[in-house]
């Protein structure tokens, strides 16, 4: 049984498949029977019609031999026959009597309508013969050849007569004989099936048509060698019983054979019952087909419900609050009640995470709005000490006082970059980051950030080069301040992990149509690298490539975050690709809007770039 | 017609004296029984034929045979009256034998009707019915072989040898005959069983002496 199988097909074939063998094999198992039976049947007819035959024929017989012996006892005929005896009996003479004799044939003929009539002398030459299914005239020349025995006698005209003899005698003693005989009727001994006539194994007359006659004595000839004994033959395609009637004796060269189709009769015998039994077989089939049919629904049908119910709860994405086994017990109540019981621990550990997440997310939203808030209020005592500390170094101070005077000025910068920092990563962790779009010039803003950046590279002796790409359109729609920010973090950190060589920027288009362009900015250092199996984590909170470098290279390791953050808010991607100790290349690809031509830049060039420096705090 | 008489008897004696003395025997070749026939001899459907035995008895059957020997140039003899006799439903007499011109009488001596007839050549007659007591005659003046039977009872027959030869005979109970002064010649000896039928012979008769013939007469049935 395949495991495809469903339990109703299952219950369905269990049921049904032995019924149905259990039919054929007695349907065989019948059949079988009924061709033995059949078969000894027939032979059991044969005798008894061959009994009764006989048994009337011998009641007839002595009445006929009586009829004929009287016949026989006429004494004109024996006068005639007499005549014989007599000398000097000369050829005409003999005519003469012959011609007397048969006028007393036909005169007998009168009362007894004999085919064929003969008187034998008393040493059995044919004195005279009448053959009354031939013409008159005729008769004396197609006499057959009369046998010694009583039985069949053929003419030279193939008309086979049956004959019998009759002793004409004078006082019990025999002066000749009279044979008289009808035509041989095949009819006669035709009880079933075809009735054939052989002698010396050829077909004289057969029930059966002349045509098939030939093929017949082959096969009969061939497969019944001895023809006193029941014998079974194939012939076109059928069984055929082939019985020799014994009781009739016709002579020795002479058999009576009874030919019967077994299939026929087996068919004939069966063909009542097999229709009964093909439809006890099928009402049988039918109502194994509903109860097997109705068990095995009365058995799926509770699980189909629970299958419908859990169906259901999918579809609707969600557990079940429980499944109802309905009016079912034993086994599939049992089953809904585990599954009702895992279904409520599993409720119960959800609603117990739910809560947790919530909590946890709670947390953090307020620990980022804390961050946030706290980063703009950090910014107004910045400024303070920014401002104040420029208006000192603007005062009258001798070298040592403006000395510490411009460090702290750089400590307060470097301070003000990192709650910049964090002001922004705030702002995109609480969700609160917005990015306008407006006509910019790509261009100058990146002009910008090299012309911004290359004093810093140009201390530690490294060499910065753009490499702005003809193709790529100045004019464009986006958030200008936020491109900027994350050109300035991508550069800025390429000359930071940067200790000798060079860091390129490249802007280039990948794909342009009329409406927007797709373009890639490309920053490639010659710096200390990331490994590979950093790649991922770079762009985590708090993390740089090396714990340890943070302490080497400062930083608060959220300017890839941020720059992560950025581009995927604008719908572009970042990528990095970076070999330890060689270098990496950052990429960053977005889609932009086409801004209006640039006959109408001059006026969109008019809006101060250095308007946008600061950051918007969110 | 007495003188006539006298010299052919006086010629016989001359011839006697110049003949030869013939004996001889009828040899039966086949059973000496009567056959006989059942009533009912054969199934119509070719069972056994089924035949009695009771009737069997034994019969000699040179009562039924009579010899003449034919050829001599010796008138015949004087004719004689006859006497068939018709008792229990049978001729008393199986085979007469008598000169030409012989004349038979057939006697009526059973209780019940006969109908005495024969188709023969030699002499066909019919005597109609006639009861017990009563004779018709008939006279035979053509030698030969002539058959009677009843017409009303198919089994009585009898056959009467007329002829015109001086030698005739129904041989004795062995079957034997002889006749004495034959002329010498050459004669054909003749046997007429009833119903066997005709069995001829030739025989040469020497001038002096004495000489045996044998003439075979089959009596069953010859099948061919």
């Amino acid at each position: 049984m395949k495991r495809s199988t469903s339990l109703t097909m299952r219950a369905f074939l269990f049921a049904f498949v032995p019924l149905c063998v259990v039919l054929a094999g007695s349907f065989v198992a019948l059949n079988a029977l009924a061709e033995r039976r059949i078969k000894q049947g027939l032979r059991d007819s044969l005798q008894k019609s061959e009994k009764l035959l006989a048994e009337t024929h011998e009641d007839y017989s002595r009445r006929i031999s009586q009829f004929l012996t009287v016949l026989a006892n006429d004494p004109g005929l024996k006068a005639a026959i007499g005549l014989l005896r007599e000398p000097s009996t000369s050829a005409d003479g003999a005519a003469t009597i012959r011609r007397t004799i048969e006028a007393q044939l036909r005169d007998m003929h009168g009362l007894a309508a004999f085919d064929f009539m003969a008187v034998m002398d008393w040493k059995d030459r044919t004195v005279a013969a009448v053959d009354f299914g031939r013409p008159v005239e005729a008769s004396a020349d197609v006499s057959p050849q009369m046998p010694a025995e009583p039985g069949l006698a053929v003419t030279p005209g193939g008309t086979i007569y049956e004959l019998t003899s009759t002793p004409i005698a004078i006082d019990g003693e025999q002066i000749g004989a009279l044979k008289l005989g009808n035509r041989f009727d095949l009819r006669r001994y035709h009880f079933d099936g075809e009735t054939v006539l052989l002698r010396d194994g050829h077909i004289v007359l057969a029930t059966a048509a002349a045509a098939a006659w030939h093929s017949l004595e082959a096969e009969l000839s061939n497969q019944c060698r001895d023809l006193n004994h029941e014998c079974e033959m194939q012939h076109s395609g059928e069984t055929w019983l082939v019985s020799p009637l014994h009781n009739v004796a016709l002579g020795t060269n002479y058999r009576l054979l009874v030919v019967r189709s077994l299939d026929q009769a087996v068919h004939e015998f069966t063909s009542g019952w097999v229709a009964i039994l093909i439809r006890v077989g099928a009402c049988g089939v039918l109502l194994a087909l509903l109860c097997t049919l109705a068990t095995s629904r009365s058995v799926s049908r509770p699980l189909r419900d629970l299958v419908a119910q859990l169906r259901r709860a999918e579809a609707a994405s969600q557990l079940p609050e429980s499944i109802d086994a309905g009016q079912a017990g034993g086994e599939i109540r049992l089953l809904a009640d585990v599954f009702n019981r895992v279904v409520a621990a599993e409720h119960r550990t959800r609603a117990e995470l739910e809560k947790a997440k919530v909590q946890a997310e709670a947390a953090n939203k307020a620990k980022s709005e804390f961050m946030a808030n706290m980063s703009h209020e950090l910014r107004t005592p910045m400024n303070g000490v920014m401002g104040l500390t420029e208006l000192l170094l603007d005062t009258q101070l001798d070298a040592e006082q403006r000395e510490y005077a411009a460090t702290v000025r750089e400590s307060a910068d470097a301070l003000l970059a990192i709650i910049n920092d964090l002001l922004d990563f705030s702002c995109l962790d609480a969700g609160r980051m917005s990015i306008t779009t407006a006509a910019f010039d790509l261009y100058s803003t990146i002009r910008e950030v090299v012309a911004l950046l290359t004093p810093q590279a140009s201390r530690k002796g490294l060499e910065v080069e753009l490499r702005y790409a003809g193709d790529v359109p100045s004019q464009l729609l986006g958030d200008a301040l936020r491109i900027r920010q994350i050109v300035t973090n991508l550069l800025g950190n390429a000359i930071k992990f940067t200790e000798t060589g060079r860091v390129d920027l490249s802007v280039t288009c990948e794909q342009r149509t009329e409406i927007d362009a797709i373009v890639q900015i490309a920053v490639t250092d010659t710096g200390i690298g990331i490994p590979a199996d950093k790649l991922d984590v770079i762009f985590e909170k708090f993390t740089q490539a090396d714990g340890s470098m943070t302490r080497r290279f400062g930083g608060t390791g959220l300017g890839l975050t941020i720059v992560k953050q950025l581009v995927e808010r604008m719908g572009g991607t970042v990528a990095v690709e970076s070999t330890l100790g060689a270098g990496s290349t950052f990429t960053v690809r977005l889609a932009l809007p086409i801004g209006p031509s640039s006959e109408s830049s001059a006026s969109l060039a008019a809006i101060p770039a250095h308007g946008y420096q600061e950051v918007k705090p969110c | 017609m007495f003188r006539v008489w006298l010299s052919t008897g006086l010629l016989l004696a001359i011839g006697s004296a110049s003949g030869a003395d013939v004996s001889g025997h009828a040899v039966v070749t086949k059973r000496l029984t009567k056959k006989t026939v059942a009533p009912v001899a054969y199934n119509l459907r070719g069972a056994d034929a089924r035949t009695s035995t009771e009737d069997s008895r034994a019969v000699n059957e040179f009562d039924r045979m009579v010899v003449v020997l034919e050829g001599g140039t010796l008138p015949p003899k004087p004719p004689v009256t006859a006497i068939l006799d018709q008792r229990g439903l049978k001729f008393d007499n199986d085979v007469l034998v008598v000169p030409v011109g012989s004349t038979v009488e057939f006697l009526n001596s059973d209780p019940i009707f006969h109908n005495v007839f024969s188709l023969s050549k030699a002499q066909s007659f019919d005597l109609g019915y006639y009861p017990r007591g009563e004779k018709r005659t008939v006279k035979f003046t053509k030698p030969g072989v002539v058959q009677v039977y009843c017409h009303i009872h198919a089994n009585m027959y009898a056959a009467i040898v007329v002829t015109a030869s001086p030698w005739f005979a129904k041989p004795v109970a062995d079957g034997s005959f002889s006749w004495d002064n034959v002329p010498p010649g050459h004669y054909r000896l003749m046997a007429w069983h009833k119903i066997a039928g005709m069995h001829v012979t030739e025989i040469t008769v020497p001038e002096t002496g004495k000489i045996d013939v044998n003439i075979r007469v089959p009596v069953d049935v010859e099948h061919p």
